[in-house]
């Protein structure tokens, strides 16, 4: 029930096409995820991945600034785009009968947008992502938090140091030319993969991806970042930062592994049996009963090319966060060397294959997952994988893996009240 | 390199004829409605139980009661304890949820169809067998106590409760909490126990029901959980009345914030929805709407002032609020308040007919995307329900949208566009606010405290 079916091929340009047909509804997804996010970004040159997020609804040669949104909603469809720090994604959701305006959209700046690029437009962006800084980060309660503990977990060098959305110096000082040569390295077809996925009839849409995709010039594929050979943390590092918050949190973070492997798929589960519900262990014992805690989450924040896990409490008035660290290092230490019951192994696997079936109601959900299995996967369909592989996952299997990543030293950062930011 | 003509976008292929669908009504021995949709892709279930008992019931003094009745019904019901409830739901992927919206207390669960009787249970059990116990009461307040005083130092929580506040006269159980720091502490088990008994147990309920299976199956589980339980009363009415006020800019001051958090609107009776409801859409679509609106294009495309700003109806049983809402960097405050302003005039005076088209098209063209989900449809299941519509309400709408006139949409643009009654929230620094406001805004504003009271300095 949960296989889907696909077709994968590369164009000679060197750009990866995958179909899949689903037509319940006459609705298309047009997905074109490119290979690359902050982590090719060079030094002092962060947030370019994610201007660029911006930069492509600016206009290329026959598709003027702010047409992308208005044909694409004129037919009733929605898009947007994001940014991690391993790929950019671009999607557009249309009525079928629109999938050959989503490949025109598509093309024309994968292939055009250079001679569009004016100063007028980037200065313009910048301003917007100056305000979208400021209300998604520097301006919100605990905005700052992930920035801050990337800083400490990973090392000078490393491909994650960074925030996605750049640092505020380096965003007002991004120039054309940065724009130039970043489009020029990435934004090629070998370096991106473009998922049709919803009410399509295959052979006319291999047509018309071939006519508006076909005849943009191929260019070498750049190289990726280095994956990140494993490593610990030979001390335990802490900051404390003072924001404008009423309670103090927490961040614990420990290097980890890349997407996609059987131990990121182990330490998946343990967030679930760490935090994820009432009964999960953490929450059961701080927010439940101790009622220490407003709130508690541990999750493997993985990518590409490396990843941590980390853990993040809230602590209610009352309680000294110092001696909250204690206490919660404390537990899970505990906790990742008790005996997993049958009943919360279970629950937690069930959980997955619900969810599984959920993931196949939208287009654009199973476009967009296909698109981000086959980038960290190379199998479109990885599902089915994963779910075999968690059903593979003892308990024993899934408390050694996270043991051998929360590890005794890790980087700690305190967000304590009394800030004026 | 360029061997197509690319200087035009494609056109599209023949339309595809999408009809969509008229929703089921049903009724059970009792006269419970139920209002059923068969959609057989997956096997998913989404079931609502509805009753309305929401916030517009909280006394005075103990605004939030509805909504800590809702967070204390599931902690615990039947003959489980909130811990082994929390375990059955998750040992079989079900998503339990309760909430009180302004009018409404509502009960939804979802989960794979093969469980449907165990939903239906837990959804019985939870409304007439909840535990209530003290522990648990005193728990949940507590966590609604934290995050009360959290959304304090979160400017766009506080311009919600702020703004909500000053049109209704209370924080919108809808979008935060719903109490405030006074009437959380006022609030016993009592008066939630007394709640449950009074507001929501004695009432008919009404479920949607969205599914792969038929309605036998789930009328038959429905009979099994319910029948000999559910209220017959109808629901008191309540005085919602809003009043207008003249333009204001209420600042909360939040000292060397960089950026503004904008919220402005005003409140608007039914009218507004039984007589020009479609025209009206349309109107905010081509204001505020979407990504093309005048407002993204002025503020955000041409001047750089935002990352976003949004224009939007809200709609509740007896009234409805128009809201824009934006966050800009502080030197621009006053430049992005004129803006807005003179944008929604110009809507007053000048609607092109292409522009109506382009808003009519973005309406109408994507309506196949509302069913594509089964919690997608059990949300318009709830707007029927909660709206008091006709089964066939968004073809109905569909058809509305096709006939409304650009006559029509200066009209409700012109009736409903009230600029001069537009209450702005500003949570920001208030020095570089008021700096940033020309003089003639400046008579309008109003510095309030973040319980919404008049600040006087000296």
């Amino acid at each position: 029930m949960i296989k889907l079916d696909y077709e994968k091929y590369f164009l000679e340009n060197g750009l990866e096409v995958i179909l899949g047909k689903d037509n319940q509804n006459p609705i298309v997804a047009v997905n074109l995820l490119y290979h690359v996010g902050s982590a090719n970004e060079a030094h002092r040159k962060t947030g370019l991945a994610h201007l660029f997020e911006h930069m492509m609804f600016q206009g290329s040669v026959n598709v003027p600034k702010g047409m992308h949104f208005h044909f694409v909603e004129e037919t009733g469809g929605s898009l947007n785009a994001n940014t991690t720090f391993d790929r950019t994604v671009y999607f557009d959701k249309l009525p079928s009968t629109h999938l050959e305006l989503g490949l025109w959209l598509e093309s024309d700046r994968m292939g055009w947008f250079l001679p569009a690029l004016v100063q007028e437009t980037l200065t313009n962006q910048i301003d917007v992502i100056k305000n979208e800084r400021l209300e998604r980060y520097d301006n919100a309660p605990y905005g700052l938090g992930f920035e801050k503990i990337i800083r400490l977990v990973y090392p000078e060098g490393h491909p994650y140091r960074d925030p996605v959305i750049g640092h505020m110096k380096d965003i007002l000082a991004t120039g054309l030319e940065d724009v130039r040569e970043f489009f020029t390295t990435f934004y090629t077809p070998a370096n991106a993969t473009l998922v049709v996925y919803g009410d399509i009839e295959e052979n006319q849409t291999k047509e018309l991806i071939q006519k508006y995709f076909g005849e943009i010039k191929g260019a070498p594929k750049p190289e990726p970042p280095a994956i990140v050979q494993p490593y610990q943390l030979t001390d335990t590092v802490r900051e404390v930062y003072t924001d404008k918050v009423f309670l103090p949190k927490l961040y614990f973070a420990w290097p980890s592994v890349v997407a996609f492997t059987r131990e990121d798929i182990a330490l998946a589960l343990a967030s679930d049996f760490l935090t994820s519900s009432k009964n999960s262990r953490l929450h059961k014992k701080f927010v439940f009963t101790d009622e220490s805690l407003q709130n508690i989450s541990f999750s493997n924040y993985t990518g590409k090319y490396h990843g941590m896990n980390l853990l993040t409490a809230t602590v209610k008035p009352g309680f000294d966060p110092l001696e909250m660290e204690k206490e919660i290092i404390g537990e899970l230490n505990k906790a990742i060397r008790s005996e997993v019951t049958t009943e919360e192994m279970d629950r937690i696997k069930y959980n997955y294959k619900v969810q599984a079936i959920y993931n196949l109601q939208s287009v654009n959900a199973i476009a967009s997952r296909m698109n981000e299995y086959n980038f960290y996967t190379g199998d479109p369909d990885h599902m089915s994988a994963i779910l075999d592989t968690i059903a593979s996952i003892t308990a024993e299997e899934m408390l050694s893996v996270v043991q051998k990543y929360t590890t005794e030293n890790y980087a700690r950062l305190l967000i304590a009240p009394g800030g004026n930011k | 390199m360029n061997q197509i003509n690319r200087s035009r976008p494609p056109l599209p292929e023949l339309f595809k004829e999408f009809k969509l669908p008229v929703f089921e009504e049903k009724f059970l021995e009792n006269g419970s409605r139920v209002v059923f949709h068969r959609k057989e892709k997956l096997p998913i279930t989404v079931v609502n139980f509805i009753v309305e008992a929401g916030a517009k019931f909280d006394p005075e003094g103990g605004e939030g009661l509805a909504q800590l009745t809702a967070a204390l019904i599931d902690e615990g019901a039947g003959e489980l304890d909130a811990l082994a409830l929390n375990a059955l739901l998750e040992s079989r992927g079900l998503s339990l949820g309760v909430f009180a919206s302004n009018d409404n207390f509502v009960v939804s669960i979802s989960g794979l169809s093969e469980d449907l009787d165990l939903m239906l249970k837990i959804v019985s059990d939870v409304v007439y067998d909840p535990h209530f116990k003290l522990e648990d009461f005193e728990r949940e307040r507590d966590r609604i106590r934290n995050s009360i005083k959290q959304q304090k130092n979160d400017p766009q929580s506080m311009a919600w409760v702020l703004l909500d506040k000053i049109i209704q006269g209370r924080p919108n159980a809808y979008t935060y909490t719903g109490a405030n720091e006074d009437s959380i502490e006022e609030i016993t088990l009592s008066d939630v126990t007394f709640f449950h008994a009074e507001k929501v147990e004695p009432l008919k309920p009404v479920f949607t029901v969205v599914t792969d299976l038929p309605y036998e199956e789930v009328e038959k589980s429905l009979h099994d959980h319910f029948l000999g339980k559910m209220g017959v009363h109808a629901p008191e009415k309540v005085d919602t009345g809003y009043a207008l006020r003249d333009l204001r800019f209420y600042i909360l001051d939040r000292k060397d914030s960089p950026q503004t958090e904008m919220l402005a609107g005003f409140p608007l009776d039914n009218q507004c929805w039984s007589n020009l409801n479609n025209a009206f859409q349309l109107v905010n679509n081509l204001y505020g709407g979407h990504f093309n609106s005048r407002l993204m294009k002025n503020l955000r495309e041409e001047k750089g002032f935002t990352y976003g700003v949004h224009s939007f109806l809200m709609r509740m049983k007896d009234s409805y609020k128009f809201l824009i809402s934006t966050s800009v960097d502080t030197q621009n405050t006053g430049p992005a308040i004129l803006e807005i302003i003179k944008e929604m005039n110009d809507v007053r005076k000048n609607i092109s007919e292409e522009e109506l088209e382009f808003s009519r098209h973005k309406q109408s063209k994507g309506s196949a995307f509302m069913f594509e989900t089964y919690g997608m449809i059990g949300m318009l299941q709830r707007t029927i329900v909660e709206g008091n519509l006709p089964l066939d309400h968004f073809n109905l709408e569909l058809k509305g949208l096709e006939s409304a006139t650009l006559e029509d949409a200066i009209t409700a643009a012109n009736q409903y566009f009230l600029m001069e009654n537009l209450q702005f929230v500003l949570v920001g620094d208030r020095d570089g606010i008021i700096k940033s406001m020309p003089q003639p805004l400046l008579r309008g504003v109003v510095e309030i405290n973040d319980r919404g009271m008049v600040v006087v300095r000296e």
